[in-house]
């Protein structure tokens, strides 16, 4: 930490001027749009006509939107049955392809592949996939002897459908992820572990996972940004359907803001959406960020 | 030490201009290009061509080979005026890029849209009224009065009209045959077409259909035009009175539609998504009877049921009606070349132009004198197509439409999944609309 009387430098304006530009850029393309977000949150915008000022009707109006409480709910689980099972996946690779092999290279590059993958295009493949009449999913239970599903077309199955597709598709960056932390855990501890009679298992819960807590924090934060911003898949599967089964906050605000015209009504969501991830963020900060001082030097 | 400070403030400073240059407005610039901003074509533009840019919906190589051609002999026609062909596959894709083009102030000057744009784009002053150039234009009384008050809203043209998109009835007559029925008899009440749909479906003895008669979607954006022609088939105007500003969709005749489709639904149907056409059981033969939009039976016409395939008139309940959407041609609210931009319009919706569109595209001609023309040259299908168009309802021109889909296709949807009856489903879908449009 900084001294309290530390003695401000002429080095100290040379700082904030070759910050600058980055702050610049920061404050332009992040802060004053979400300034304005705020600002519109609280008028009746349309995107067109001059905004009128309505107080706190957006907000009223949105507690009592079932659409919008469903799509709450939606995006919570969403985020919870993602993102939990993508970093288990991405660690059980990452630590299953932590070796020397031939065919590490292969099998790294095959599953971090889907992640530089576009969106838009999985989400196509995946619509053939889950096609209820020609649908290789389909196929392949029939040739099994089940019946077949509706998948995207059944409000129960939708949901898990879009989650399978993220975690299929996320699970690589995790895995990659991890993988730059086990290189960061030296080897003298494992073969002190085996010195001590240790087996593997043993070793990945007292070394590795202690270990790589930084890197799951980082994980964890990153990936509960990106699951309540969760879109694209959903507006190109299902449109939020059926039944509202898969609407997500965001594709709620598409569709107020930029289908029904509904400007300030989208800000004021997008605003909660905003709050909701501010809290979770510092939430696991504040309990989820302890001991990552471990000293292994 | 001065000299290292004003250095580093010029870093700054040179850092700082850079990193902003891309926030400037070049970006929009090639769109609407500065100078040609007058409304006399080229007159005032010191010898220079205008640039107008037109927006199709949709992305269709053959319409895009159509329009590519059209815009050329225009352009050859008229060597003042260069058009900038642009198109966005419809739906959300294309909303999203007029409102930004038009929250940008880089809106397209000519756009070629659906009807159901009209409610929520009048208003917000995104189309031009039309009178002023077609108060003495020929074209117009050679128009088919449908094609027309489709364009209009409140007494005033909007959209001129370059083709239609009538609901109309396909059956199989293959399917038909071996169901037993009389292959050239389709239904035409809701009666004789439950009593169909009983005798063409088929169960396996696990109960699974493997073939419908009018196979029910179970979902998707298609749902609001299917309630909408069976309504109207049993009297109701449409699923909300435009003109009055009032709510239909939960009347008794609506409630009974509903229920209508429902029955048929639970007598047999194979599950599909009415967003995705390609999943339509009758485009893979596994479904008897279908509404769908002329430019289905024209793929259909191109594949290897194109000699089981009959086309009917819409069916009756209380009265003959089906759905009947339309594309138009609309002049941008914003655009500062008006005259170039009508004299495109005029072109590509004269007669002759009309006629080539058929002949290229195979889209129903919308004009009087051609009517005859066509039926002559389409003697098995023109007839019903026509009746299609005059019997056919747009969708509501009201500027909460998009409302008026959404709740209704969750309604249908609710009905359909068996969450709700058609009279809970739609009286809530009513109440819902009504407190959106409340709070719009």
């Amino acid at each position: 930490m900084f001294p309290k009387n530390k003695v401000k430098t002429k080095y100290d304006n040379c700082a904030y001027l070759m910050i600058m530009p980055a702050f610049s850029i920061f404050a332009l393309f992040v802060l004053v749009p979400i300034a304005i977000v705020i600002y519109y949150s609280f008028t009746d915008f349309n995107l067109y006509s001059a905004p009128n000022f309505v107080k706190f009707n957006n907000y009223i109006q949105i507690f009592s939107d079932q659409d919008f409480l469903v799509s709450i709910k939606n995006t919570a689980i969403y985020s919870v049955c993602t993102l939990f099972p993508q970093l288990a996946i991405g660690l059980s690779i990452a630590v299953l392809l932590y070796r020397k092999s031939r065919l590490v290279p292969l099998l790294r590059t095959a599953f971090y592949l889907p992640n530089v993958m576009s969106m838009m295009c999985v989400s196509m493949i995946w619509l053939w996939i889950y096609d209820p009449t020609t649908g290789i999913l389909n196929r392949i239970l029939e040739f099994f002897g089940f019946a077949p599903q509706l998948w995207l077309r059944d409000p129960k199955l939708a949901l898990p459908c879009v989650i399978v597709l993220s975690i299929w598709k996320s699970c690589g960056y995790s895995m990659v992820i991890y993988l730059s932390g086990l290189t960061g855990i030296p080897s003298s501890l494992y073969e002190a572990a085996e010195l001590d009679g240790a087996n593997a298992w043993k070793q990945f819960t007292a070394i590795t996972w202690p270990m790589l807590r930084s890197t799951t924090f980082f994980l964890l934060v990153t990936g509960i940004v990106n699951s309540f911003a969760v879109f694209e898949q959903v507006n190109v599967m299902t449109n939020g359907g059926p039944l509202n089964s898969t609407t997500t906050i965001v594709h709620q605000i598409y569709r107020r803001a930029f289908l029904d015209f509904r400007m300030g009504y989208g800000s004021a969501m997008s605003v909660i959406l905003l709050l909701f991830s501010i809290v979770i963020t510092l939430a696991i900060f504040r309990y989820g960020n302890r001991g990552q001082d471990t000293d292994v030097s | 030490m001065k000299h290292r400070r004003v250095i580093t403030l010029v870093l700054a400073a040179v850092l700082t201009i850079t990193a902003l240059a891309g926030c400037t407005k070049g970006g929009t610039e090639e769109l609407i290009p500065d100078g040609k901003t007058d409304t006399q074509g080229t007159d005032n533009n010191g010898g220079e061509k205008t640039k107008i840019v037109f927006l199709r919906v949709g992305t269709e190589e053959d319409r895009k080979a159509y329009w590519q051609k059209t815009i050329a002999a225009f352009e050859d026609a008229n060597p003042d005026i260069t058009v900038e062909y642009q198109e966005s596959p419809p739906g959300n894709d294309f909303e999203t890029k007029l409102n930004t083009g038009f929250a940008s102030g880089t809106a397209p000057d000519v756009i070629n849209f659906t009807m159901a744009s009209m409610g929520t784009r009048i208003p917000l002053g995104q189309y031009h009224p039309l009178d002023e150039f077609t108060k003495d234009w020929a074209t117009k009384d050679d128009y088919l009065e449908n094609v027309l008050q489709m364009g209009s809203r409140d007494g005033t043209l909007y959209g001129v009209g370059i083709y239609t998109d009538p609901r109309i009835l396909l059956w199989n007559k293959e399917l038909f045959e071996a169901a037993g029925l009389d292959p050239e008899k389709p239904p035409t009440n809701w009666d004789e077409l439950k009593e169909m749909h009983q005798k063409l479906t088929i169960k396996n003895d696990k109960g699974t259909v493997s073939q419908a008669g009018f196979a029910v979607p179970l979902s998707g954006t298609g749902l609001q035009h299917l309630l909408s022609v069976f309504i109207e088939q049993n009297g109701v105007k449409n699923l909300v009175d435009e003109d009055n500003n009032k709510i239909l969709l939960d009347s008794p005749e609506a409630i009974e539609a509903a229920q209508y489709l429902f029955d048929l639904s639970e007598i047999g149907t194979i599950p599909w998504d009415s967003t995705n056409i390609d999943q339509d059981p009758f485009m893979t033969g596994q479904s008897a009877i279908t509404i769908t939009t002329v430019s289905n039976y024209k793929t259909l016409m191109e594949s290897d049921m194109k000699d089981k395939i009959g086309v009917a008139e819409p069916i009756t309940n209380k009265q003959q009606a089906t759905f009947c959407g339309a594309h138009f041609m609309f002049m941008s609210g914003i655009t500062k070349n008006k005259e170039a931009t009508w004299k495109f319009i005029d072109y590509v919706t004269n007669a002759e132009n009309t006629w080539q569109r058929y002949l290229d595209l195979g889209f129903t001609p919308v004009h009087k004198s051609l009517k005859e023309k066509f039926i002559a040259e389409n003697a098995a299908t023109g007839k019903a197509i026509y009746g299609s168009i005059d019997a056919g309802t747009g969708s509501p021109k009201v500027p909460y439409a998009n409302s008026v889909y959404n709740v209704t296709n969750e309604a249908m949807e609710k009905i359909l999944y068996k969450v709700a009856s058609p009279e809970e489903a739609l009286k809530e879908a009513a109440v819902k609309l009504q407190k959106e449009i409340d709070n719009q």
